[in-house]
């Protein structure tokens, strides 16, 4: 009788179907990759507008239905900073420093480096930080005579649970946070403590693991001890600059919950500056290299995923995620945290997230249909769900090899350098630590906000 | 004068895809044209289909790693070229041959192939029938005799 009420409180006419039927074609042309995924989200995102299943003015304007707009500068702000920064040489230069650490050690260096692109992950983008330190490691692992594809496949992972750890690290986190009104300081409370636990069962499963397994000559140890960091610096006067607009940035977003600015404000504050004092005379270069299709991307999800909203789709959903948890907090809480890892998985999590982002809402207006504005998005019974969505989905991209970003990105650069990742060789690492880490994402939350909080 | 006229003919000297690098450059070392060995090759599928090119540059390429791109450029060791030098030569042909391959018709002007060779930065040009067979290829250096055998008979 349930689902018999559920019905009634929309119709379901023929822009419920149309722009359900847009939605699935989309994402079935997405994952099976035949077509570039901008392509299809921007076209889909045009047919609901012609479609008139949203107006113009809902797309453009209004966060509910349309674009996000507070993620969409805050990416284009951070990438354009990371553009500026990339040629100075600045991470090519911590991580061959840190390869010294490890004294040409291998097993030393995939612990170091697993690290290095964990930190480098919470602070960056996932994609940036595996793009800079996947050369590297080829490097290293030539010298070395080791196989670099464990060490590939360690940081991709590295990456991804780094990435939890910040609002800015990953996507679904960045897109949560705009959506759910969290702070920086936010993230770093409930996130942090749980990536740096799951960081440090990583790193011992990873020397148990590879200790026997990485063996160098020591006459190839001196090969790392001589090489001389210093060389990667290209351009120490703009590192110092790119170092101060970055340590002022991660300042920002501490206190921007405090100062009242949005994320965005303060990304595309710092990048402005930098594009300024970086004194270049080619601005439409450094533009031109902030990822367009990713942008893109996300504004044609968004307004699909509009279109879903307003025809009550989402609605439809979240009912369905109540009635079946029977609107216990905890179960439902368990449920997207497992929910989000498989679904993460298997699609890109960044449609995914925008998904579940207004389900999560509507939920909650169901719940508390007394509360609203920041009462409802942050009721304290709703918290554990958002940070469930956030440990699900971006955990969750560690297991398959198209996942997350940084995995395809790492087996892409494998192969250019000769050596092939296989999916079932991705699974082989994936799956195993994707079920540890969301088991214990999943007992965190569950003692910290149920037993303990509770 | 026109391509067919100054071109290498391709009978039994062109390489195979799945060959090796290292058989491949024992091939072209062995052939030879015009009193030197060649450094340039047609890939055909089956003896048949033009599928890519060798050159130098190609073979060079094979030699430098992927990740040694501007930052870590400076970053090598002592025996690192004969290293990558040994793993290069068992890379299979396909992998890496220039696939983008600019063809001419044997009745091709020569200054028009000059002009390509210049314009795009070919060292080579195969020569293609209308039906796609390879007859033959101008090597840049064919091109430079054809010059300058002109130059030196107006000389005289």
């Amino acid at each position: 009788m349930e689902s018999a009420t559920v019905i009634h409180h929309f119709q379901m006419n023929a822009s419920f179907w149309v722009a359900v039927i847009i939605f699935t074609v989309a994402l079935i042309v997405i994952i099976s990759e035949k077509i570039h995924k901008t392509i299809i989200a921007i076209c889909g995102a045009s047919l609901m507008l012609v479609m008139k299943i949203v107006d113009q003015h809902e797309a453009f304007h209004l966060e509910e239905f349309g674009v996000d707009w507070n993620v969409i500068f805050l990416l284009i702000g951070m990438m354009v900073i990371i553009n500026l920064m990339r040629p100075t040489g600045l991470f090519e230069y911590i991580a061959i420093r840190s390869a010294k650490m490890g004294r040409g050690e291998p097993i030393r260096i995939m612990i170091i480096f697993s690290l290095i692109t964990a930190v480098l992950s919470a602070l960056l983008d996932n994609v940036t930080t595996v793009l800079l330190i996947a050369p590297v490691t080829l490097l290293i692992a030539d010298a070395l005579q080791v196989d670099p594809v464990p060490y590939l496949i360690v940081e991709a992972i590295s990456s991804n649970i780094g990435g939890t750890a910040t609002l800015i690290g990953d996507p679904p986190n960045i897109m949560i946070a705009s959506k759910a009104k969290l702070t920086f300081i936010d993230f770093i409370v409930h996130l942090t403590p749980v990536v740096i636990i799951i960081m440090v069962i990583f790193l011992l499963l990873i020397k148990l693991i590879f200790r026997r397994r990485l063996q160098t000559k020591e006459e190839l140890k001196v090969r790392i001890l001589s090489m001389n960091e210093n060389e990667a610096i290209k351009d120490p006067l703009m590192l110092k600059k790119c170092l101060t607009v970055l340590s002022l940035v991660l300042v920002g977003f501490v206190l921007h919950g405090k100062l009242n600015y949005e994320p965005a404000t303060v990304a595309l504050f710092g990048a402005g500056v930098l594009l300024l004092i970086s004194k270049t005379q080619e601005p439409h270069k450094i533009l031109a290299e902030v990822e367009w299709p990713v942008i893109f991307f996300f504004i044609g999800l968004f307004v699909m995923v509009g279109g879903l909203v307003k025809v009550g789709f989402i609605r439809m959903m979240s009912e369905q995620m109540l009635s079946l948890t029977h609107g216990n907090l905890l179960s439902t809480s368990m449920l997207i945290l497992w929910f989000s890892a498989v679904a993460s998985a298997v699609v890109d999590n960044i449609p995914y997230v925008a998904t579940m982002n207004p389900l999560v809402v509507d939920m909650a207006q169901q719940l508390w249909p007394n509360e609203s504005g920041l009462a409802l998005l942050q009721h304290k019974e709703l918290m554990p769900i958002w940070w469930s969505l956030a440990l699900g989905a971006c955990l969750g991209g560690n297991g398959s090899a198209i996942g997350a970003s940084a995995n395809v990105i790492v087996v892409g650069m494998a192969e250019k350098a000769g050596y092939k990742i296989t999916f079932l060789r991705f699974l082989a690492y994936g799956v195993p630590i994707t079920a540890i880490t969301v088991f214990v994402a999943m007992i965190y939350v569950w003692l910290r906000y149920y037993v303990i909080g509770g | 004068m026109l391509a067919k006229d100054i071109m290498e003919p391709v009978t039994s000297n062109w390489l195979r895809p799945e060959q090796t690098l290292y058989d491949a450059i024992c091939t072209m070392r062995k052939t030879k044209w015009e009193d030197a060995s060649v450094n340039g090759m047609v890939v055909l599928e089956n003896g048949i289909k033009l599928v890519g090119i060798v050159s130098i540059k190609d073979v060079i390429r094979a030699v430098i790693p992927s990740y040694l791109e501007d930052i870590l450029g400076g970053f090598t060791w002592e025996g690192m070229l004969e290293e990558r030098t040994k793993k290069a030569g068992h890379v299979l042909v396909r992998n890496i041959m220039s696939t983008q391959v600019v063809t001419i018709g044997p009745d091709d002007k020569l200054l028009h192939c000059a002009d390509l060779m210049i314009e795009k930065d070919l060292q080579r040009l195969p020569v293609v029938d209308k039906s796609g067979r390879v007859l033959g290829i101008v090597h840049i250096r064919d091109m430079y005799l054809a010059i300058t055998d002109i130059m030196c008979r107006i000389g005289e």
